[in-house]
């Protein structure tokens, strides 16, 4: 954290005291490279929802054989995929917090703000990075045939950004509760879910080759509540963290 | 009477059952609200 | 004056009026076409989902005041309503079911409108389950509050873009399920009776939910009232 502290306009180490303005980009960027530290020493977080992904792949893909799917049912299995494996990976950001205690450092040394955007981005890239891997596998598996890579790839992106800034805010309420894990679920999941039904239904228009025009509808709807959700999450954030 | 008629009848009264219970819960808390503000007055006294 | 209104005129308000609207949805207009007297279950069942969503409404404006002024009456309008909320979206899920059976021959086939309406169950369920997994008082009010706000986003996406979204692979579109296809404007008319006479139940019974909260907390905790 002492990256955090020197980069700090102030010269006296004072916790929480009102940093300038390039100082939330920079406590953010601390926030995130910290976690980003973590991750590449153990990888565990990546390894984890990765291969808890393969392994409902295998178990989707094994009981259809050979057989090609319809498209609807195809973008289906691959976002039931990736939101299974956001529900295993990404509340353990701030959970591991509190359960090594670092949670106070963290309260102490960083705006709450930064917390908020270091943690978000850090999931995201987890779910971005999941997404670039199981993906390819998936087109495979299943025999998928893409019509429209270009669409498919923007609705993989929107969807899982607003997947990712869900999950990161359900996970700081699980965690400020002293809550575990099947809780996380039960919160996301209704939320999480007008999202999945339209990155479903776009995703099977992208598979089918459709172009980008009939396919902005439902952008628009995904992108439309990722920038709610990240939104509505930055104005909760510091209440929550307050507690 | 008309089977309709039977059928009104029967729901009206279904929602007169529900309203007397809501009119007695209100009932009720009105006279928990009195005696817990008396006991509150007696206390400051 | 307040009380007065609250005790006296609301409650017979209400029971007047809904009594006259049930009697309205059975006997001043014809059953809607080709579903027989059940059909009149549409009458009850729009105004259940209107109700269910009003409540969110109503509890996530309460959440939003309390993690401003954190006044713990806020809390209690909060989870009053949401309590409502979820009765109603009960009401909503079970008489459409029936109605869909009436009019499509399945209870369930997951249309739009029962989507939505078994998200917003899921999402006041996971409110209630939010709640009852926090023992300090002041940590679940900001947490459930925070829950609640985050969960309205939903909305306008519940209301208006699932709908459009799986209209593609449904040939009835919401319209039909309402029945509006085949709405004189009698029957709309006997639709907002029995709207306006559910709005006017919600906040009847939302008021009693809230004194008897209110009531129990002082009583528990032994506050001044």
């Amino acid at each position: 954290m002492s990256n955090s502290v020197s980069e700090r306009d102030s010269g006296t180490v004072s916790p929480a005291a009102e940093p300038p303005a390039g100082g939330l980009a920079a406590a953010a960027r601390a926030v995130l490279i910290k976690d980003l530290r973590c991750e590449l020493r153990t990888g565990s977080a990546l390894l984890t929802i990765f291969l808890f992904a393969i392994v409902t792949l295998t178990v989707v893909s094994w009981g259809i054989g050979g057989r090609i799917l319809e498209p609807v049912v195809q973008a289906s299995l691959l976002w039931t995929v990736i939101y299974f494996a956001s529900s295993v990976g990404l509340a353990r950001t701030f959970v591991r917090e509190e359960e090594t205690g670092t949670i106070l450092v963290l309260h102490l040394t960083a705006e709450p703000l930064a917390v908020l955007a270091g943690k978000m981005l850090f999931n995201l890239l987890l779910m971005l990075a999941l997404t670039v891997l199981i993906t390819p596998l998936f087109l495979a598996l299943l025999s998928v045939s893409v019509g429209a890579p270009g669409v498919f790839l923007l609705l993989l992106a929107f969807g899982v950004i607003g997947l990712a800034a869900i999950s990161t805010l359900v996970a700081v309420i699980i965690a400020r509760a002293h809550l575990k894990g099947p809780l996380f679920g039960v919160l996301a999941f209704p939320i999480l879910l007008p999202v999945l039904l339209i990155a479903v239904r776009g995703t099977e228009q992208a598979l089918g080759g459709a172009p980008l025009a009939e396919v902005s509808g439902y952008l628009t709807g995904l992108a439309g509540f990722a920038g709610a959700a990240i939104t509505v999450s930055f104005l909760l954030f510091p209440p929550i963290w307050e507690g | 009477m008309s089977d309709l008629l039977w059928a009104t009848l029967t729901i009206v009264l279904i929602w007169g059952g529900i309203f007397a219970y809501l009119l007695g819960l209100d009932r009720r808390l009105r006279r928990l609200e009195r005696a817990v503000t008396g006991t509150a007055e007696e206390a400051d006294a | 004056m307040r009380d007065k209104l609250l005790h006296t005129v609301l409650p017979v308000v209400t029971g007047i009026w809904l009594a006259g609207a049930i009697v309205a949805a059975f006997m001043a207009v014809p059953p809607i076409s080709g579903l027989g007297e059940l059909g009149r279950i549409a009458w009850f069942h729009i105004p259940s989902a209107w109700v269910s969503v009003l409540a969110f409404a109503v509890a996530t404006v309460n959440s939003i005041i309390y993690l401003a002024r954190r006044g713990i009456e806020a809390d209690d309008r909060a989870v009053a309503a949401a309590g409502l909320g979820l009765l109603f979206a009960l009401i909503a899920t079970i008489s459409g079911a029936f109605w869909a059976r009436r009019a499509w021959g399945v209870f369930w086939n997951w249309d739009p409108r029962e989507a939505s309406i078994v998200i917003l169950l899921l999402l006041y369920g996971a409110y209630f389950a939010l709640r009852a997994a926090i023992d300090d008082e002041r940590r679940r009010g900001v947490l459930a509050a925070a829950y609640n706000i985050a969960a309205f986003i939903t909305v306008p996406y519940l209301v208006f873009v699932v709908p459009r979204v799986m209209e593609s692979l449904h040939p009835d579109p919401v319209v039909n399920a309402d029945g509006s296809g085949g709405m004189a404007g009698d029957m709309m008319g006997v639709l907002i009776l029995t709207t306006i006479g559910f709005t006017l139940l919600f906040l009847w019974i939302f008021s009693i939910a809230v004194r008897y909260i209110r009531l129990r907390r002082e009583v528990l905790h032994g506050g001044a009232l």
